[in-house]
């Protein structure tokens, strides 16, 4: 059997077996045009990748000094830094902090679960539903830039939109300058990536829903689901590996947030991230180890997250499979 | 289809899907009637119909601001950075997928785990980089997008795994050499992938707002999305909303358009390359 | 009581695609009814219909002496087994079986006592802790009948179930059906294209074609005495032989003429004819394989040339052409038939159906 597997793998792949004549020069331009291939895509990664992250973890571990403009060894002196300036919450450290959390619940408990019940709605066929699957992917196609401007004209203080509806029902009471508030910019900007977030997952969800079997679905229809029956007992079962692909995503993506805040509220009124942070600190304040030892931290703790986040999901598909 | 909804819930589902898409579809068109009044006009009547259709506001635009130049950077860097985008990741993709040598998994698995490690972490060190190798400009933009072992390789991986290895042998036989093979067989065979990595790479590109913002330093190589945004923080000294209304408009017709008129290939595009960032 | 009425029901798809045409039938109660044709013929859509799955477009259907046209599939009291099963992959045995039943929330003991005995009844016993993908074909489709049969419902519907099984296991599984029906009295409806499966299956067969209803009956009546054309060629294997003849009459005796030869008719056929006073005509006339004899050279006989023989062991199939036209001969007495040899054969004259040419209707069909 291993062998068979062994043989059909080598015939899959070719090369040696395919061009036998003249095997020698044969193999060297083959070889030439493997490495001619690779060549540029593999400088590019070892350049913007490996090095890049190879280089982060040694910044972590150096301080610049700021007279002669070069990098020395420090030890974990950025990591203190760092954890006394989240504990003290100085510059925000520690809201940045707590708020990619926020963010990691938010992605995975908020977005995630909207987005199936959405998708499953959508996939009944309602009236409309086409309509709605195309309006709601529109966030993907339009840059973040002009997203979140268009979301500031809707929040903004004076003929923002919601301001001018709450003075035409007499609420004046409750306007406010929404993303200039720290009571409301942080759900403010939550709120936002939910309602620009739904979108892709949906065509996502939609997509592996409409691949099941429309035989399973009729015969738990005779079998006499309720709706919400067959969502539990049907739908998410079925789809879950494609359910868990999404929450990854959502997971790794909470710890990269930094766009967001910077575009509605430039990181102000306690909505920075720890990404923030860190590209506030290489932009403005040049503290390049620091900057990097946040981004060491990011990492992990992401890693780990987005791991146990995992083993969860997995656990649940093996009950399923 | 399975299970129908109720009236009731079907009713509730319905309209709570309806607020949503409008509250995603009107502030673009709350932004383009405005875009037609004139600054004082718009603060005496957010709400009004304008007085008339004039193009005032877009004239300006395209006058004051250099919209037209942001377009056309823009336009340069996506199709240079999307052709170069795919024609890397299909490079490596079918090397990687159709031959065996030494390394080759471990490029495939260093490929994967470079995607899953969060970039932004590493911005000091690119910085520092790009500034030591004076690449804070429009080509140090394309090296950065010329990247060839992302999430729009796993695609083409897969699809040039699909396709059987005798085509390629009836070219051999034919006197195709290897580039040939890949050229004139194998990348016209993945024209399913091509179609789905250049939509997506497209769209990114063409929004991508942050590496361009660090990136493009000099102002008049700017592209559309770092050009608003310093439009837009302009705006909170001059207020002439009205002016930034119209680039707006201006900035995102022409994505509306497309999407508008391949919204089934856009959208299969993104279901195939689907599990990216 | 669970008979089944369709009155004129018709189902029309996008305004002008007509699946199923005017549709009446009276299913009675505990009845095993097949409906055969070729696919796309509407049977499948009449199924779906009566699981209401399918919306009806015009007309009424009644289970009992209740309407259902606007009942939902689960107030119907009735459980289909799909063509390909459709279990629920994620849930053991145990669980597919019991889920129509939980959803109804029906007692766990309960539930479990019906489980447990669909499960003796299928010899599902071993595998209830099994997921649906590590089963075999066979054992997919009887927990598929299981799922049917725990729901103890008043009608039992099967979307040809045995198409994605082997020709061993079909012939298996076609006899355990047969047993269940005996076994749960209840009526059962069965659709499928196999003409084999219908004959042994069904107490009555509806042969559908077109989105109409070409002949109900049971396997007997439909196979002695086809409707028309249709049905003729589809029932029954190797199909009836179907030749151009022309109908002629003289002295009040009927004949048919064909291939320059005239072949009497029987006495019982004759008066038929006379009784419905048939015109002389130019007809299509068939008659079976079986009903074909090998015989010596006479008046009434004639000469072929065989092209090909298949022995089957206890009979063997001679293929020919007369008249241009392709012919089998079953024979169970000679075997000893060889490809271009030249015999001569003689028709069963009480055994040949008429059809009118244009129509294809049998011209002494009655349908009583």
């Amino acid at each position: 059997m291993k062998k068979l597997a062994k043989a059909k793998d080598k015939d899959k792949f070719n090369g040696s077996n395919a061009v036998k004549l003249d095997s020698k020069r044969k193999d060297r331009t083959r070889n030439i045009f493997i490495f001619l291939m690779l060549a540029w895509p593999i400088l590019n990664w070892l350049i913007f990748t490996f090095y890049m992250n190879l280089e982060t973890l040694a910044y972590s571990f150096q301080r610049l000094n700021r007279f002669t403009g070069e990098m020395r060894f420090s030890g974990l002196t950025n990591y203190k830094i760092l954890f006394q300036k989240i504990i003290n919450n100085s510059d925000s450290y520690g809201t940045a902090f707590r708020n990619t959390f926020l963010w990691l619940g938010l992605n995975v408990l908020v977005i995630g679960p909207i987005s199936l019940v959405v998708s499953y709605v959508l996939s009944k066929k309602i009236p409309l539903h086409r309509f709605y699957n195309a309006v709601l992917f529109i966030p993907n196609i339009i840059s973040i830039v002009i997203l979140t401007m268009v979301w500031s004209f809707i929040w903004a203080p004076n003929q923002g939109i919601v301001n001018d509806l709450l003075r035409m029902l007499g609420l004046d009471h409750l306007t406010r300058v929404w993303l200039g508030d720290p009571d409301t910019a942080l759900i403010n900007v939550f709120i936002y990536c939910v309602w620009a977030g739904i979108g892709f997952n949906n065509l996502i969800l939609s997509g592996a829903i409409a691949k099941i079997p429309k035989e399973i679905l009729e015969s738990a229809e005779l079998d006499g689901v309720s709706n919400w029956q067959e969502f539990i007992h049907i739908i998410v079962p079925s789809i879950w590996p494609t359910f868990a692909t999404v929450t990854i995503l959502g997971a790794t993506a909470a710890f990269r947030v930094f766009l967001q805040p910077q575009l509605l509220t430039n990181g102000q009124y306690g909505t920075s991230t720890i990404a923030l942070k860190v590209v506030d600190e290489v932009l403005g304040g040049g503290d390049y180890g620091l900057a990097s030892a946040a981004g060491v931290v990011m990492a992990i703790l992401g890693f780990i997250a987005v791991y146990l986040i995992k083993k969860f999901l997995d656990k649940m598909e093996a009950k399923w499979s | 289809m399975g299970r129908k909804f109720s009236k009731p819930v079907l009713i509730i589902a319905e309209v709570l899907l309806f607020i949503y898409a409008v509250s995603l579809i009107f502030p673009y068109i709350w932004v383009f009637i405005n875009s037609f009044k004139s600054v004082p006009e718009f603060y005496s009547s957010t709400w009004s119909l304008p007085e008339s259709f004039s193009l005032t506001n877009y004239i300006r635009a395209l006058k004051e601001t250099n919209m037209l130049s942001y377009f056309k950077w823009s336009i340069i860097v996506t199709l240079v950075g999307t052709a170069l985008q795919m024609i890397f990741s299909a490079m490596t993709a079918f090397v990687l997928a159709k031959y065996k040598f030494k390394g080759n998994a471990f490029i495939y698995s260093c490929a994967i785990a470079g995607f899953l490690i969060p970039t932004t972490g590493t911005l000091a060190p690119l910085y520092v980089f790009l500034k030591n190798t004076g690449l804070f400009n429009i080509y140090g933009l394309i090296v950065m997008y010329a990247t060839g072992m992302g999430t729009n390789m796993v695609i083409y991986y897969s699809f040039f795994k699909k396709i059987s290895w005798s085509y390629a042998e009836a070219a051999f036989i034919d006197g195709a050499g290897h580039f040939r093979v890949f050229w004139n067989i194998m990348l016209p065979m993945a024209r399913e992938a091509s179609i789905a990595v250049g939509i997506t790479s497209a769209i990114r590109i063409w929004n991508d707002y942050f590496l361009p913002s660090i990136l493009l330093t000099n102002p008049k190589v700017q592209t559309v999305a770092v050009g608003l945004r310093s439009l837009q923080v302009q705006q909170q000294y001059n207020a002439t909303w009205t002016v930034l209304f119209a680039a707006v408009i201006l900035a995102t017709l022409p994505t509306i358009l497309l999407y508008i008129i391949f919204q089934d290939k856009i959208s299969k595009g993104f279901l195939m390359g689907g599990l990216k960032e | 009581m669970a008979s089944i009425t369709f009155k004129n029901v018709r189902k029309v798809y996008d305004k002008d695609v007509v699946a199923v045409k005017d549709f009446n039938l009276e299913i009675k109660d505990k009845e095993f009814i097949v409906l055969v044709g070729p696919s796309g013929c509407g049977k499948t859509t009449l199924l779906r219909m009566v699981a209401g799955l399918e919306e009806i477009t015009s007309g009424e259907l009644y289970i009992g002496d209740r309407l259902v046209n606007n009942v939902a599939p689960k107030d119907r009291d009735i459980a289909m087994v799909f063509q390909n099963y459709a279990l629920y992959p994620h849930m053991t045995v145990y669980d597919n079986m019991a889920f129509g039943l939980k959803v109804r929330k029906i007692d766990k003991k309960e539930i479990d006592k019906r489980v447990r005995n669909a499960a003796k009844i299928l010899g599902l016993e071993e595998l209830l802790k099994r997921k649906p993908r590590a089963l075999s074909g066979g054992q997919r489709q009887r927990v598929a009948i299981g799922r049917a049969i725990v729901r103890n419902p008043e009608v039992f519907l099967m979307d040809e179930p045995l198409s994605n099984l082997d020709a061993k296991l079909r012939n298996e599984m076609r006899a355990e059906i047969l047993k269940l029906h005996k076994r749960l009295q209840t009526t059962f409806i069965y659709v499928t294209h196999d003409q084999t499966e219908a004959m042994t299956l069904g107490d009555r067969i509806v042969i559908m074609n077109d989105g109409i209803v070409q002949q109900v009956g049971n396997p007997q009546e439909v196979y002695e005495n086809p409707s028309n054309e249709f049905v003729a060629t589809f029932i029954g294997t190797p199909k009836m032989n179907i030749f151009d003849g022309e109908l002629g009459k003289e002295d009040n005796r009927y004949f048919l003429l064909f291939n320059g030869k005239k072949i009497g008719i029987e006495e019982k056929v004759n008066k038929e004819l006379i009784d419905k006073d048939i015109k002389p005509q130019s007809i299509r006339f068939g008659i079976r394989p079986e009903h074909i004899e090998l015989t010596e050279e006479s008046d009434e006989s004639f000469k072929i040339d065989v092209e090909m023989c298949e022995l089957m062991g206890h009979e063997m199939l001679i293929h020919t052409s007369l008249n241009d036209e392709p012919l089998v001969v079953k024979s169970r007495t000679r075997f000893d038939i060889k490809a271009s040899d030249r015999v001569d054969i003689k028709f069963e004259t009480d055994r040949i159906r008429l059809f009118h040419k244009e129509s294809g209707k049998n011209l002494l069909y009655c349908d009583n």
